[in-house]
């Protein structure tokens, strides 16, 4: 205890250089600590993002789904709903109307070109069940109108068409039989959507209208929307069992790519955090060294007093720990501080990246336009836990000089 | 004999030209008496005074303390034996800056915990004048006060020798003697040895014996 007390008292002591050496450690924490939050925050505001408007909780679609091709003909399923005979019943909707607490919707997706009469750009052509789709996934669309006949088209998109509200695209796709089909259709709002599949490339119109003109009775898949979301796996089960020919993915499976994609991305910060952590500890190990130096003659005196080497290693280690201690407490106490308007306020991308859209970008992922930091108790814990003890593990070598010197030499010292 | 030593060498070598600044001392102390080491700068009486203090090693020659060789123990033990048997008093005082008065007092006593501890430092700082100025740090002192705070540590835990280097050096001619009648009365009171090294005439005054140095050898013993 009294030596506990020793080492913060030369901690105290040395108050410059205690200043210093706490301060980096506590940036450093609060680096890490926000750093990291914001990098969860970021993760799940584009997982939650892409459940809201695109993946909700469970999505059944063909089993051998060509995922680098998407919107391949391949991927199309025969639509059940239009197939209802006897023959079709085990694959009709009917059997997902017999599932409990879920809603779900059809969707039929194509590759498509819009133009606006002089510039042509392609698209993802989203048909969909207006009703279910409203009842399953949030798009939303700057205009209460019905879509009807119409079609939403992204803001992005619209932005570069230079078309608005009223104004007229014209639709051309490849049908099954490879003929041409182009559709002239009047714009009823923008899709003014976090995701850039809709802002940036996404036509909506009626999927019964769009199965019609591509002379089809397919879907593309069927999103599930659960009202109890702790029943994802068990109504998953249940759903692969009625099922058994197609694939049946919750959102974990069908965010994953983009969960590990971002883990890849984020792991470049753990050079980061080991830069951060090797000049923190490089620091500490300095400011101990020079506690060292400093207090060569006190050493001796304790040592000739009868203070065993052990003990006196103890005194600069627990140097180390206060050092620790105080930058945890301040570190973590700053980046909770920091944390949040970072967590209720957030970071605008928008105009940094300078989207088209002022609802998000994707440079090879998601990026949500405003981004809000998560609170993880372990990005806390962790420095709490180990900081103190990476400190004195760092002390232990300059610790261990204070006493290869003689006990003469450190009481002749003078400095 | 309580402190013996015998052929006592120590030899510097810095890798160009070895310097013996002890050559061969043998001495012996009796118990509780007052003794001295005098000599010129560079005669090797604090290197004799810290051979014995087990804060120095020896080149050759051996140091007995209370029949206890020193050569035989390690480093540990040499602790363990440096704060159950010897108190320093130290030319500069030595005190540890971040330390109140009486916590540098209670430094030295590695037994006691709680009330007790906190009598005999008390009393302690009561015997050498300083009471009222337990909570005071080293810095807020005067030499003097620092000195006595320093007998104080060397005495508390009561050792059965003390090594005194200089204990007047610092100070002036009163605060010395001071420093000096205090020493007296406890070697009075408690019957500790008390060995200093010194070239002051008024610390001579009081021992029972001199050994007296000149470069690194006993020239005089009296």
């Amino acid at each position: 205890m009294r030596l506990l007390s020793i080492a913060l008292k030369n901690v105290l002591r040395a108050k410059r250089r205690a200043f210093m050496t706490i301060s980096v450690l506590s940036l450093g924490i609060v680096l890490y600590i926000l750093l990291s939050s914001f990098a969860d925050g970021f993760v799940n505001m584009s997982i939650n993002s892409l459940r809201e408007e695109e993946y909700s909780d469970i999505r059944i679609r063909i089993a051998d789904f060509d995922t680098d091709i998407p919107l391949n003909e391949d991927n199309l399923w025969i639509d059940p709903s239009t197939n209802l005979d006897t023959g079709n019943l085990d694959k009709g909707e009917i059997l997902l109307d017999t599932v409990e607490g879920i809603t779900y919707t059809p969707r039929l997706v194509i590759y498509a070109e819009v133009d606006n009469y002089v510039d042509s750009i392609p698209v993802s052509l989203i048909g969909i069940d207006e009703i279910k789709d409203k009842e399953v996934l949030l798009v939303q669309n700057t205009s209460d109108e019905p879509l009807g006949d119409l079609a939403w088209i992204g803001a992005g998109l619209a932005n570069d068409l230079e078309v608005e509200v009223g104004d007229y695209v014209n639709l051309t796709f490849r049908t099954k039989g490879d003929a041409f089909v182009s559709a002239e259709y009047e714009i009823g709002g923008l899709l003014n959507s976090s995701n850039p599949m809709y802002s940036e490339g996404g036509v909506v119109i009626d999927l019964a209208e769009l199965q019609e003109m591509f002379d089809l009775d397919y879907i593309y898949h069927y999103t599930i929307k659960l009202d109890d979301k702790s029943k994802l796996d068990e109504v998953a089960t249940t759903l692969q069992t009625l099922y058994p020919d197609q694939e049946v993915l919750t959102w974990k499976d069908l965010t994953s790519d983009l969960v590990s994609a971002m883990d890849a991305r984020m792991s470049a910060m753990t050079i980061f955090y080991a830069i951060i952590g090797i000049i923190t500890f490089l620091g500490l190990t300095n400011s101990i060294l020079i506690s060292v130096w400093e207090k060569k003659k006190n050493t001796g005196t304790l040592r000739a007093l009868g203070f065993m080497d052990s003990e006196i290693v103890k005194i600069f280690i627990y140097e180390g720990l206060w050092i620790g201690v105080f930058g945890v407490a301040i570190g973590v106490i700053l980046a909770i501080i920091g944390n949040i308007p970072l967590s209720t306020i957030g970071i605008d991308y928008s105009t940094a990246l300078d989207s088209a859209s002022d609802k998000g970008t994707d440079l090879g992922m998601y990026i949500p336009p405003v981004v809000r930091s998560a609170w993880d108790i372990k990005y806390f814990l962790m420095p709490i836990i180990l900081v103190p003890i990476a400190s004195m593990l760092v002390s232990y070598i300059p610790a261990r000089k204070s006493v290869r010197m003689s006990i003469v030499d450190c009481i002749r010292n003078n400095t | 004999m309580y402190v013996k030593t015998s052929g006592i060498k120590k030899i510097y070598d810095n890798g160009l030209t070895p310097f013996e600044a002890l050559g061969g001392v043998s001495i012996g102390i009796e118990k509780g008496t007052v003794c001295a080491l005098v000599g010129a700068s560079g005669s090797g009486k604090t290197t004799l005074l810290n051979i014995i203090g087990a804060i120095d090693t020896a080149t050759a020659g051996e140091v007995i303390i209370d029949n206890e060789s020193l050569s035989d123990k390690n480093s540990k033990a040499l602790s363990i034996f440096r704060r159950k048997n010897l108190g320093f008093i130290f030319q500069s005082y030595n005190l540890i800056p971040v330390l109140t008065a009486y916590e540098n007092v209670a430094l030295a006593l590695f037994e006691s915990e709680g009330k007790e501890k906190h009598d005999k430092v008390m009393s302690m700082l009561d015997k050498v004048g300083l009471f009222d100025k337990a909570k005071n740090y080293p810095n807020q002192l005067s030499g003097g006060q620092q000195q006595r705070v320093s007998v104080a540590r060397a005495l508390v835990k009561t050792p059965k020798l003390l090594l005194a280097d200089e204990p007047t050096a610092n100070l002036d001619s009163k605060t010395g003697k001071q420093i000096l009648d205090l020493l007296l009365k406890l070697n009075n009171d408690e019957k500790i040895t008390i060995l200093f090294s010194t070239h002051d005439s008024r610390v001579m005054d009081i021992t029972d014996k001199i050994y007296t140095l000149s470069d690194g050898k006993i020239i005089e013993e009296s």
